[in-house]
């Protein structure tokens, strides 16, 4: 029964990537030049994709979507050019003014799934502390009420 | 004026004056003074009773009257010394001991014959015997008034009777062993009285009662007695009836009142047949089957090796020709050896004692070599207990066996065959109870009502009953100290068994089955409440401390710690009182302890939850990082994400 599922499941992930692609290569095709420089732009996000195996690939993920909010306004600027052809796109991507908040952002989305966590850690292991200590508290009282000694 | 004294009046009027001794007025024992407080009565003495010779209890509680011509006892208990002490009449005069001289014929008839039976007969009334006619027991009167009998309930019947006085059956017995007997033994040692009387001079003077024994078992009592005196007709016709072997042929008191008509009576008594060679059993020679009886009682090894190898049986047949006797002898040693026993010995003297009973119905239970008239089993089993081993342990083996329910089957037409019976397996299912309730301590104070209690608490005081024992303890234990646990020792619960009412039975069947070395609290807790209660709730603070330590573990098994320093305190407050009712009531407390016990069990099962949570925080450090981990990335995302809406809604409708 679970060899079946899994290849569905297999099968089914290959369609996606090979949508995916499919989708990717129509954009270069169609629109080269904004797909130049959105490539570009996210290419710290793309190699986060690649090298974050973890499920979900949460690093990753919050990486392109950081990447992507820094990658709106110079793509609607390539738009609103007479023409967003590869030659535009390159120009753009020559001036450090465009290239570089994107890929800050990636680095700020990067940083703060690092960061975050341990904040969050923190903050759970002093609540858990605090229980811990009330509780050790209450058993205290409860061995001297009921204790054999005295 | 009364003498100053530290105890208690007997029967809350009776002073003894100790520093007023009487000498010759207690037959043997010591008297003293009394004084009583409610008259001017000076006409009493006390007479004291030794610790280990308890005085008779049924006749101090059944002779309630005076009769005359007879010290009746007016009081009896506890006094100066401490001792115990008996209250009766002083004597009129000196004991007849003192100035022995022969009597003529009408002072004996008229001045001790007839007065002295007119007592035994109103004793005899009331089924009671008196048990000490003796020369230094009888007092002499106003010069030609009646002689008066003495005290004879301040030691166990007949103990100090010279062998002269006593019948040849009673002599076989252990002298603490002779028992109340019948008023038949009075008439004995009040012929042998006469006898003494009629020739001036002590009958038997130096004879022990191995000799006096001897003597009487070949010549007969009359003749051992009087010897070759020569007494007046009537006297010496009157003592040989007073003097027969056979309690059924003595001249009843009654008979007495008219001595010619009992001169004249004559009871046919057979002489026993003599055989023409005596038989030796051991060191003791028989010539008559009495003998016979006599030598197999006394030594029962060598008894019962003649009569299994049949040389008794073989002797009384060509000897003796009874015939009869014979076959029921030889059917005694049959079944014995048809019989397999698992102690040979035991076996041994259950078939001597058979066999003397087959002999000689008129003969005590002989056991062990000595004989035991079966009420004289308390005295004997006191003398046995206090300095005596060796009859502690037959008598011990007689109970075990209830030999005095065998014996009396033996001889049914001369006792009261079923209700010794009975008494027998009363007494074997005592001596069976377990330690400290039962056993022998516990058959000595039952057979002996009066017996003080030994051991511990019985050092230097005299504890006669219930009410006496609380007081006693408390005396004891300031004088022990620390050691106070060695006063609850057997002596003294078998004491309190024995003489306990049937309100402190629980209590008593719960130390007998408490197990272990220590003091167990609550039963005696109840029971010195209840002996406080019965002394008049006088304060006893350092028992009421001891017991506090006891009763510590019983504070202990409660669970909350402030309720057991409460209890604690509470306790400690109230041994000062010296009371055990409050005692008691703090620290039996069915419903607070179920309460308690309650309460124990709900802060356990906290406890666990709480260490089970605390378990559960410690291991679950791992999934609260990756749950840290994983809120971190997505509010990340989460922050991407809206950024990114942001910035396209800006692019689109900025």
């Amino acid at each position: 029964m679970k060899a079946p599922k899994q290849t569905a499941s297999k099968s089914k992930g290959s369609t996606l990537v090979w949508l995916q692609g499919l989708a990717c290569g129509g954009c270069i095709a169609l629109a080269p030049g904004p797909s130049t420089l959105v490539c570009v732009l996210l290419a710290p996000a793309i190699v986060m994709l690649l090298v974050d195996r973890s499920p979900g690939r949460p690093s990753a993920r919050a990486v392109l979507l950081c990447g992507a909010a820094a990658s709106v306004g110079p793509s609607m600027a390539l738009w609103r050019m007479s023409g967003a052809n590869i030659g535009n796109s390159f120009a753009m991507l020559s001036d450090p003014a465009v290239v570089s908040p994107a890929w800050a952002a990636c680095a700020a989305g990067w940083l703060l799934t690092q960061i975050l966590p341990i904040g969050i850690r923190v903050v759970l292991e002093a609540s858990s502390l605090s229980r811990a200590a009330r509780l050790r508290a209450e058993r205290a009282r409860l061995a001297e009420e009921w204790g054999g000694e005295g | 004026m009364p003498p100053d004294t530290d105890h208690s009046p007997i029967a809350g009027r009776y002073v003894v004056d100790l520093a007023r001794p009487i000498q010759g007025a207690g037959g043997g024992l010591p008297s003293f003074a009394v004084a009583d407080l409610r008259s001017s009565r000076t006409d009493l003495i006390a007479i004291a009773v030794k610790r280990s010779e308890p005085a008779r209890a049924t006749v101090l509680h059944d002779l309630n009257e005076p009769i005359e011509n007879l010290m009746h006892p007016v009081a009896h208990g506890t006094g100066p010394g401490p001792g115990y002490y008996v209250v009766c009449p002083a004597p009129p005069g000196p004991a007849l001991s003192a100035s022995m001289k022969p009597w003529p014929e009408a002072a004996l008839i008229n001045q001790v014959l007839r007065p002295i039976a007119q007592v035994l007969q109103k004793l005899e009334i009331r089924r009671l015997t008196h048990r000490a006619i003796r020369p230094n027991n009888v007092f002499a009167g106003p010069p030609g008034q009646p002689v008066t009998l003495g005290c004879a309930w301040a030691a166990p019947p007949a103990l100090h009777q010279p062998p002269a006085y006593e019948p040849f059956y009673n002599l076989m017995c252990h002298p603490a062993a002779r028992g109340d007997g019948a008023i038949a033994d009075d008439v004995y040692a009040l012929g042998c009285l006469l006898v003494a009387l009629a020739a001036g001079q002590a009958p038997m003077v130096g004879a022990n009662d191995a000799v006096a024994l001897r003597r009487k078992l070949d010549t007969g009592s009359f003749v051992a007695i009087a010897g070759d005196v020569r007494l007046p007709a009537i006297i010496a016709d009157l003592a040989r009836g007073m003097l027969a072997e056979d309690p059924d042929h003595r001249p009843t008191p009654s008979m007495l009142l008219d001595p010619a008509s009992a001169r004249g009576r004559r009871v046919a008594a057979r002489p026993p047949r003599r055989a023409p060679r005596p038989f030796v059993v051991g060191a003791t020679t028989a010539w008559d089957v009495r003998g016979l009886a006599y030598a197999i009682g006394k030594e029962p090894e060598s008894g019962a090796r003649a009569l299994r190898d049949g040389s008794a049986t073989n002797w009384m047949r060509r000897g003796l020709g009874d015939a009869g006797l014979c076959t029921r002898i030889d059917e005694l040693v049959r079944q014995r050896l048809a019989e397999p026993q698992d102690d040979e010995t035991l076996a041994d003297m259950l078939l001597t004692m058979r066999a003397v009973a087959t002999l000689e119905p008129l003969a005590p239970l002989c056991w062990h070599g000595t004989g035991i008239w079966p009420d004289g089993l308390g005295p004997a089993l006191a003398a046995g207990v206090l300095g005596e081993p060796d009859l502690l342990r037959a008598l011990e083996t007689l109970v075990a066996t209830e030999a005095i329910g065998l014996w009396a089957a033996g001889r049914e037409e001369r006792c009261d065959a079923l209700g010794l019976r009975n008494e027998a397996q009363a007494q074997r299912a005592l001596l069976r109870i377990r330690a400290p309730v039962g056993g022998v301590p516990r058959l000595l104070y039952t057979l002996n009502p009066l017996l003080p209690c030994w051991g511990p608490v019985g050092e230097g005081q005299w504890v006669v009953g219930l009410e006496t024992l609380a007081p006693a303890m408390e005396s004891a234990i300031q004088r022990l100290g620390g050691q106070g646990q060695a006063l609850f020792d057997a002596h003294a619960v078998a004491f309190l068994a024995a003489h306990g009412s049937r309100e402190l039975e629980m209590e008593v069947n719960a130390l007998a089955a408490h197990q272990g070395s220590s003091v167990p609290a609550m039963p005696w807790l109840r029971i010195l409440a209840n002996l406080q209660s019965r002394a008049q709730s006088r304060k006893l603070p350092a028992l009421a401390r001891w017991m506090a330590t006891q009763a510590d573990p019983l504070i202990a098994a409660w669970h909350n710690r402030d309720r057991r320093s409460a209890l604690r305190e509470r306790i400690r407050a109230l041994t000062d009182d010296g009371l055990f009712a409050p005692i008691l009531a703090a620290l039996d407390d069915p419903a607070g302890r179920d309460a308690d016990a309650n309460a124990a069990a709900a802060a356990m099962e906290a406890l666990a939850r709480i260490d089970r949570e605390l378990a559960r925080i410690a291991e679950s450090g791992n999934e609260r990082a990756a749950m840290a981990t994983r809120y971190g990335q997505e509010i990340v995302a989460g922050l991407g994400l809206t950024a990114t809406t942001i910035m396209l809604a800006a692019a689109l409708f900025g």
